[in-house]
This record gives C-alpha cells, structure tokens and sequence, in this order.
C-alpha cells in the first residue's frame, strides 16, 4: 500500500520517526510530508520513508515599498527631524504613539498576511501531495494535518471510499491478541 | 469472576511520541487486564486546534471533517495485558477553560462511537473533569461510572468556576470517585465536603517483579527521574549535589527525564562546576526505569509537590533505598517505613536540608536501613496483584451487593 503521512509541523517527530519506519517494515511505500527536515532533527527517520517538504517557513509577506516608505519611513523621518529642534519631548512623544499604533498595526497586518502565505503554501502542498501521489492510506498525524486537508478530503474521501484515514500507525490490535 | 468487560476512558496514555505520559494508566489496564474479559481503552488525547482564544466551532469545515474521520477511522491498536487501544484525538481550543476541554471530550468520544453508549458496563475513567465527564455522557443506561484523580493541576481548575460546578456534578454523578492520594483527598474534601465520604483511595500499581541483584554498597550514584519543571526542583537538586560533591568528588547524579528548563540546567550544572559528574539523560521509556533505578545507589527526589509519587515506590520496588521530599503523596507512600526505605526530609529553599539529610543517611547506611522490608511493605499496597484485587473489589460491589 502507497502510506502517506501527513504532518505539517512535524510538531511530534519522535512518534512519526518510529510510525514511518514501522510502516516500511510492513512493506508499505511510505511518504511523508511536513514542513522541513531540520524540524525532525534528532530522530532518525527511516531511509525507506520519501519525504516531501513543505517548507512554508521561508515565505514572509513582504509590504509593499509605497507602505514602507509612506507609513514607516517618512513619518518616523519627520519627527526624527523635528525632534532635533525645540519640540524634542513632543517629537518623541508623537513618535512613541506612532510607533505604537500605525506601526504596530503595520506589523500585526504583515505577521497576518505572512501566516496565511504559510497556510495556503500548506494546504497547497498537502492537497497536491494527497491528490497526485494516489495513497491508499492517509495517516493525519498531528491537528494541523485535519486543518490543512480540511479543504479537499471529504470530497476526495467521496470519490475514493476505500481510502484508509487513521490518525496513527501503531501497532494493531489482532483479534487473536485478546 | 473473569466476566467484567470495562472500558477505560482516559486523556493520557503512552504513545510513540510521548512514551510515559500516562504511564500508571496503562499499568492499571496490565494489572487489571487478566482479570477482565474485555477491556477497550479510549484515550482522548487533546489535540489543540485553531488560532489561540478562538472559539472550537470557529472554523466548521475542520469540525466536520473530524467528525467523519473519527468514524471511519477507528484502527483498534494492541496494549498492555492483550486489551484493545482507541485512540480518540480530541479537538480543543486553545484556552485554559478546562470546562471548554471537558466538553470537548465528552462530545468527541461520542462522535468516535457514532451516537451510541460505551457498551461495557463497568467504565473507570481517569482524570474526572475530562474523561470522568466524558464516561458519564457516554455509558450506557446502568452502567457503573468510577473515577481516579491524579491530576496535579487540580487546584488551579477548582479556580475557574464553570469547572468548578462540571466537577461537582461529576462527583455527584460518578458511582465511585478515588484519589491516589492524600493531597487529593485532602484538597477535594476541603473543596466539597459535602462530598467528603464519598472519597476512597486507589493506587497506582507498581512493578515489583525486577528487584535488584545486591544492595548498593554506598550512596554515591544518585539518581532522579522527574521532567525538568519547575515543581520538581533540579536546580535545588543540583546546588545540593554540588555541595555534597566538594566532600566527595566522586559522588555522580543522573538526570532521567526531559522539560523546558532543560537547557538552563545544563548551563546550571556547568556554572556549579559539576557538569562532569550530571548526565542528562532526558526522557526514558518507562520499561527502562526499574534497570536505572537498579544501577544506581540512590534515588533522590526533590518535588515540591506531588499526588502520589510513583517514582519513589519504584526505586524502593527495585531495591534501591530513597532520600524523598516530604511532598505530599511520598509522605504517605513511607509512612511507617521512613527510615527503612532511606530518608525523608522537609520541602526548604536552602539546599543544605538536602545536604544534611544525605550526610544523616549516609552515616547511618545500610545498618541504620532495612530496604527490603520497606521494600515488602510497599508490595503488599502496591503491586499489580493488589491493585487489580483493590479494583476488581470496587467494580464487582453492586454485583455482590
């Protein structure tokens, strides 16, 4: 069987190192994808196990240079500027406030704008992952692995019932076990 | 009466991530498990989803899928003692309202089982604010509901008070409610007197099967097994350690256990100068701390706090004589058996109370220590045997009755 893993932040490396290699010893064809290699740093993964990664943390919403320049730079500029001359406390003063409110605003924008940058390169990978590389089992390893398939699974689930979803792969309970 | 069929339903389990949480749930299901002839754990493991504060339904489209793949999703997993493992992921919040996670786990558990009750008519549940609250919603008509508290961060959830009225109701509701402890015992009471009698104690098995071959000869392998928070104290331990090293440099310490301040530990161990004596070990698998505890000299435990005291029983079930913080759940655990097991010695800032009870047990060892009848002591209350008897007693009351 083609297993995919589906862990876009790698958050619980430990059990997804012991879970892909435990999936390759039953003879599946294991793929994983999360976000990057240095975030599985200290656990071995298996050599069997492909890997795909995401890589959504090196994408950052960059602020066009006309908000730059017109709401960072001049204003901070001009009260530098008079700040020089006899209204310094007043000239800091406005600069404090600004910095607290226009520029905060600027920058609670731009971490907005970059997390849904990272959240759609994420569900645009997972999906494309999902969807090309025909898994017959879909292991969502951790909660960001329901948010990111959230999308597309049920109607992929629709059209292909016998797709396997687990939240794991651990070691199954046989009934000749009990 | 090997007829039982129980389910356990319980947030924390072991799992390939995290191989000891949840440890003493899966040695009760062992302990019990020969005595059952079914036994299915569920374990509601949190999985936290969403932007913090925002509300659980915030985002329907991932509540809905969830609830789809919990129903197609079930792969029962094998665990201890031949009983089957559900695991339930839980979807919470991200807030710090415990009433949000207990609402959580009743609701999901019941989507897992497809609107249908728990079919087993004994259900011991484990944490009562969130699988107690989540066996209640989910047994069956006349099933019994028991419950065990373990939780540490009890008294902080007494604080909110919408969590605080769903553990009432809980208490009201539940057929049978223990605690593994003292503290628990004593801060519930307190909390709900008039619930008071309906409090009972139950404890957490131990392995006593793997004693060590021969006693240590002198106490200087120390050894602490604890996550490195702050509740614990390693860097009292640590401090202590380093003064009881200046007397005897050739005294070493063993860290089994892992946490946020671990890096300013090992910084600590370094500015103390004993960084070459202190091995980090970070987190052990629980079937490795019965062979640690038996190749060291002693185990030294410094928590400020805590509910029962596992850890302690453990060294002593291994043979190894203990030198404990009075924290609460250890008081009990030697009471009657202080000096035979090692030394107990009071919860104090200043490191030199450790120091000087080590110096105390040091001096009088192993004249002044009987480990192996503290070690017979502690069996006859905590081993697997006795605690699936203490259980089976409990469960089969009403049938007796």
């Amino acid at each position: 069987m083609n297993v995919l893993f589906v862990a876009p932040s790698g958050a619980r490396a430990k059990a997804l190192a012991t879970e892909t290699r435990r999936a390759a010893d039953a003879g599946h064809r294991v793929l994983l994808v999360a976000e990057s290699q240095a975030k599985l740093a200290g656990h071995d993964l298996d050599g069997r196990v492909e890997t795909h990664w995401i890589g959504s943390s090196k994408l950052s919403y960059t602020e066009p240079a006309t908000t730059r320049f017109f709401r960072r730079k001049v204003p901070l500029g001009l009260l530098r500027r008079v700040g020089r001359g006899p209204f310094r406390k007043r000239a800091r003063k406005a600069a404090k406030n600004y910095r607290a409110t226009v520029i905060a605003g600027l920058d609670a924008d731009k971490k907005t704008r970059t997390q849904r940058l990272r959240r759609d390169r994420r569900d645009a990978v997972v999906r494309e992952q999902v969807q090309g590389w025909a898994p017959d089992w879909v292991v969502l390893h951790e909660p960001l692995a329901v948010e990111a398939v959230a999308g597309f699974l049920p109607a992929l689930i629709a059209e292909r019932p016998a797709l396997r979803t687990t939240y794991a792969f651990e070691e199954l309970w046989d009934e000749t076990d009990g | 009466m090997k007829d039982r069929h129980v389910a356990v339903v319980t947030p924390w389990y072991p799992d390939p991530q995290v191989t000891y949480a949840g440890a003493f749930v899966r040695a009760q299901v062992e302990a019990v498990s020969g005595g059952c002839a079914d036994l299915e754990v569920y374990h509601l493991k949190s999985w936290p989803v969403g932007a913090v504060g925002e509300a659980l339904d915030a985002n329907p489209a991932v509540l809905d899928l969830h609830a789809r793949l919990l129903a197609r999703s079930d792969a029962p997993l094998a665990t201890a003692g031949g009983a089957v493992l559900h695991r339930v992921p839980t979807l919470t919040p991200r807030d710090p309202e415990w009433i949000t996670h207990s609402d959580a786990s009743a609701r999901w558990l019941r989507t897992f089982l497809g609107g249908a009750p728990l079919k087993a008519p004994i259900v011991h549940a484990h944490v009562p604010i969130t699988g107690g609250w989540a066996a209640l919603e989910n047994a069956a008509p006349g099933a019994r509901v028991y419950m065990t508290e373990h939780s540490s961060f009890l008294a902080q959830l007494l604080e909110q008070p919408a969590a605080r009225a769903r553990y009432e109701e809980v208490l009201e509701r539940a057929d049978g409610f223990f605690v593994v402890g003292e503290p628990l015992h004593e801060l519930i009471s307190a909390e709900f007197p008039h619930h008071a009698g309906k409090l009972e104690y139950i404890a957490n098995p131990i392995d006593f099967g793997t004693p060590r071959e021969s006693a240590p000869t002198q106490l200087r392998r120390w050894l602490s097994v604890a996550a490195l928070n702050e509740r614990k104290r390693i860097d009292y331990l640590l401090e202590a350690f380093r003064r009881c090293c200046e007397e005897d440099p050739g005294l070493t310490l063993t860290l089994a256990g892992d946490g946020k301040l671990r890096a300013t530990l090992e910084a600590l161990a370094g500015e103390l100068g004993v960084a070459d004596s202190v091995e980090f070990l970070g987190s052990v698998d629980p079937a490795e701390v019965p062979g640690l505890m038996a190749s060291h000299d002693l185990f030294v435990h410094t928590s400020r706090h805590e509910t029962f005291g596992v850890v302690v029983v453990e060294a002593l079930a291994a043979g190894t004589p203990v030198l404990v913080s009075r924290c609460g759940g250890s008081d009990q655990v030697l009471r009657g058996i202080e000096d035979a097991a090692g030394s107990l010695y009071d919860v104090d800032d200043d490191p030199e109370v450790l120091v000087n009870a080590y110096k105390e047990l040091r001096e009088r060892y192993p004249e002044g220590t009987d480990v192996a009848a503290a070690r017979e002591h502690l069996r006859a209350k905590y081993s697997y045997e006795t605690v699936a008897e203490r259980h089976f007693e409990v469960w089969d009351r009403e049938v007796n009755r």
